[in-house]
């Protein structure tokens, strides 16, 4: 066993959307803020705004009420209206690592129903397997992941419910 | 999901086991050669990596007259589901916020035609 392979299937998630392509993917990468889950940023103060530079190379960040701004990733791929990756380098400790790597790859299809498929692929996932043995150091403040976690669940009953 | 997490969490809390699961992200490793390069007894390697095993994080291997260990990717399951948790939640907020803001736009764009 010389040859050590480490991977992680990727996380897949879809949403069909009654918007056709062009204006589901001007929505989705333009007024990120308006659908963004509200408590999940890296920052000091609530989100401002949430930016994806429309071009190969852009940055992907958001801006905060305290006018710090934190980072996200960049933008590896731009092909709109049917697609668009960018790196996701946000730790599992929620701060940004320039060194973790992971990417989101967006894409949407128009259906014949006149909707469109919006399909989000997060690959390169074992980039956090370095990160692990890290975790725990993050975990004991009150903006932990544990307690982000609790929140997330939160949210996420409530969206349910 | 939770209970899992805090699992993790617990287990890696404490500074051997992610020296263990450090060098075991570097390739694998029999017990021997990890407590070689820690500053702990054998017998405490072992049992540190009963833990870790227990928790899913490492899996082993009988390798003749070794016991070879190596880092368990799957480990990674509970940040996989929170991920994708996470981004199913997020993804359902935008295709809510898209058809409430968008779509009756949308609708008397397509009457005008």
């Amino acid at each position: 066993m010389t040859q050590q392979q480490q991977t992680i299937s990727p996380v897949r998630v879809s949403v069909s959307v009654g918007l056709e392509q062009q204006r589901c993917f001007e929505v989705f990468t333009a007024e990120m803020l308006s659908w963004w889950p509200a408590s999940h940023h890296i920052g000091e103060t609530p989100l401002k705004e949430i930016v994806i530079e429309p071009f190969v190379g852009g940055r992907w960040y958001a801006q905060h009420e305290g006018g710090e701004e934190t980072e996200t990733g960049v933008v590896t791929a731009w092909d709109a209206p049917r697609g668009f990756t960018v790196t996701w380098q946000v730790g599992a400790d929620w701060t940004y690592h320039a060194d973790l790597v992971t990417h989101l790859d967006v894409s949407f299809t128009p259906t014949e129903d006149g909707r469109t498929l919006v399909e989000l692929v997060h690959r390169d996932l074992e980039a956090y397997g370095a990160d692990a043995a890290q975790m725990q150091k993050t975990f004991e403040g009150p903006d932990a992941w544990a307690g982000m976690l609790r929140t997330y669940q939160g949210v996420a009953e409530r969206a349910a419910s | 999901m939770t209970t899992n997490a805090t699992t993790l969490l617990t287990v890696l809390g404490d500074p051997t086991r992610q020296a263990i699961l450090d060098l075991l992200l570097e390739g694998p490793q029999p017990v021997g050669e990890l407590a070689a390069l820690l500053p702990v007894s054998r017998p405490a390697v072992s049992q540190h990596l009963k833990v870790l095993k227990g928790a899913g994080l490492v899996v082993d291997r009988q390798e003749g007259t070794r016991r070879v260990y190596r880092v368990d990717p799957d480990g990674l399951a509970p940040l996989r589901a929170y991920l994708e948790r996470f981004w199913q939640t997020a993804m359902d907020a935008f295709a809510q916020h898209a058809e409430t803001q968008h779509a009756d736009n949308q609708a008397d764009k397509e009457k005008d035609r």
